[in-house]
């Protein structure tokens, strides 16, 4: 196997492993309200990068999905969409938190 | 923030119409978030060089606006054929080439049925019967075609290269980008045209036999057939038209120019129509002939849409050279001295 194919084999599988993982950092991190840029910020500075092509969008897309809301609201002179978690929102994050801990805890047994 | 606008009018042109306004004000609200930011942090304003680097990163307006299509569909079989940035383009050509089909396929069946005497409903059955039959190889057909640009896009890396080569200071300003030729329109027009050369390789060959009811062969003049590969020539013109106002938007002369450049083949490879006589001749093949009062009629109405197809031809030309003169006049860059420093123009 060559470097190359090596490395996108890698990139491709670190992807589909943080695609799920990202969701529920940014609904664990909406339970206080955010707009984007803080919100990419916040998640950076707890070591979660996002880059905003993926982020805003995301945000958009839960948001239909019913488990964030939304409202326009003005701060510091200038008009932001501010998100936070849904009441949907909240249960759906709480059956994900237990879910990564069961498969936290067996992957530790199994490593 | 002049970068800045200029950027956001650029993604707003590939955005969903629906939500164009409300994506384009958060990604503002978050763009300048950003860029007061790192003013702060730098305790001065950004320059230009800087904001167009953030720019730069945060990504090119094609690629920007394709992340917010409403849902990330894509065509598979086995493996991805087509993907998520192509899938909105196929998804339009899907729909028009159905009402193509649908409307001259059903509407004329349907009019009939009510007029004739009978069976309105088998009438209108047998042409949606029609209509499926030819959806089905049209489907399949616009389907190939869209994989195939989908996998030259990927296999090329087209979209990274645009992604990279991209610069955020040659972008228009928003004045001049809201006078880009649509991206819907040049959309619309490649399938309009992608469809009607598919009729026209197939069944456009210009009818060479008419068979009346009184049972005469009414054959159109040579003249006439000849029409076939002048007519394929003009709509190929116009389709390639279309492509390069998909990918170059800020060519606004290039519709009019085309357009006056089709008009002018079209006076020429028509004028023929209008010094020939007669454009038909008619043959006896059994049953009643054609007597010289009908065979008239028939080369009345063919000369008279002949005259009408040439002048409405002469008058779209002319259409299409003023508007010509138009982009161009308003393209030509003015001389700033005759404006004053309120804006007013010197009289």
């Amino acid at each position: 196997m060559t470097l190359d194919l090596h490395s996108d084999l890698f990139n491709n599988l670190r992807l589909e492993l943080r695609r799920g993982l990202l969701i529920v950092a940014v609904l664990a991190q909406l339970r206080r309200e955010h707009y984007g840029y803080t919100l990419r910020k916040d998640l950076a500075a707890l070591g979660i990068e996002i880059d905003e092509g993926t982020l805003y969008p995301l945000l958009r897309r839960l948001e239909t999905q019913g488990l964030l809301e939304s409202e326009w609201r003005e701060e510091n002179n200038r008009q932001k969409r501010f998100y936070k978690l849904s009441r949907d929102g909240r249960a759906i994050l709480k059956q994900l938190l237990a879910e990564l801990e069961k498969i936290n805890s067996s992957l530790t047994r199994i490593i | 923030m002049q970068l800045l606008d200029r950027y956001l009018t650029a993604i707003k042109f590939w955005l969903p119409k629906k939500q164009r306004d409300d994506i384009a004000a958060e990604l503002e609200a978050n763009l300048r978030a950003e860029i007061d930011d790192r003013a702060t942090a730098l305790g001065r304003p950004l320059t230009d060089d800087e904001i167009a680097a953030l720019l730069k990163q945060h990504g090119s307006p094609i690629l920007v606006a394709s992340r917010y299509q409403p849902e990330h569909r894509t065509v598979s079989f086995g493996r991805q054929l087509i993907g998520p940035m192509v899938f909105p383009f196929y998804w339009t050509a899907i729909k028009v080439t159905l009402v193509l089909l649908l409307i001259p396929g059903v509407i004329p069946a349907a009019v009939l049925g009510t007029q004739a005497h009978g069976q309105p409903f088998a009438q209108l059955g047998h042409a949606l019967n029609r209509v499926a039959w030819l959806s089905l190889p049209a489907l399949l057909l616009v389907t190939l075609v869209f994989a195939a640009i989908d996998f030259v896009l990927r296999k090329f890396g087209v979209v990274e290269r645009w992604a990279s080569d991209w610069d955020p200071r040659k972008l228009p300003s928003p004045a001049r980008q809201a006078k880009q030729v649509r991206r819907s329109s040049s959309i619309a027009g490649i399938i309009a045209q992608s469809i009607f050369i598919l009729w026209w390789l197939n069944y456009g060959s210009i009818p060479y036999v008419v068979v009346t009811s009184a049972g005469a062969q009414v054959h159109v003049a040579p003249v006439v057939a000849a029409l076939y590969w002048p007519v394929l020539i003009i709509l190929f013109i116009n389709l390639a038209q279309h492509w390069i106002n998909l990918v170059e938007p800020d060519w606004r002369w290039l519709p009019s120019a085309t357009g006056l450049l089709s008009s002018l083949l079209g006076l020429i490879f028509l004028f023929p129509l209008l010094v020939t006589s007669p454009l038909i001749s008619i043959r006896e093949v059994g049953g009643l002939p054609l007597n010289a009062r009908e065979a008239a009629e028939i080369q009345g109405i063919l000369s008279h849409c002949a005259i009408s197809l040439w002048l409405g031809i002469l008058i779209v030309g002319a259409i299409y050279a003023w508007r010509l003169v138009w982009v161009v006049w308003q393209m030509v860059p003015r001389n700033p001295s005759a404006v004053t420093k309120n804006g007013m123009a010197h009289v």
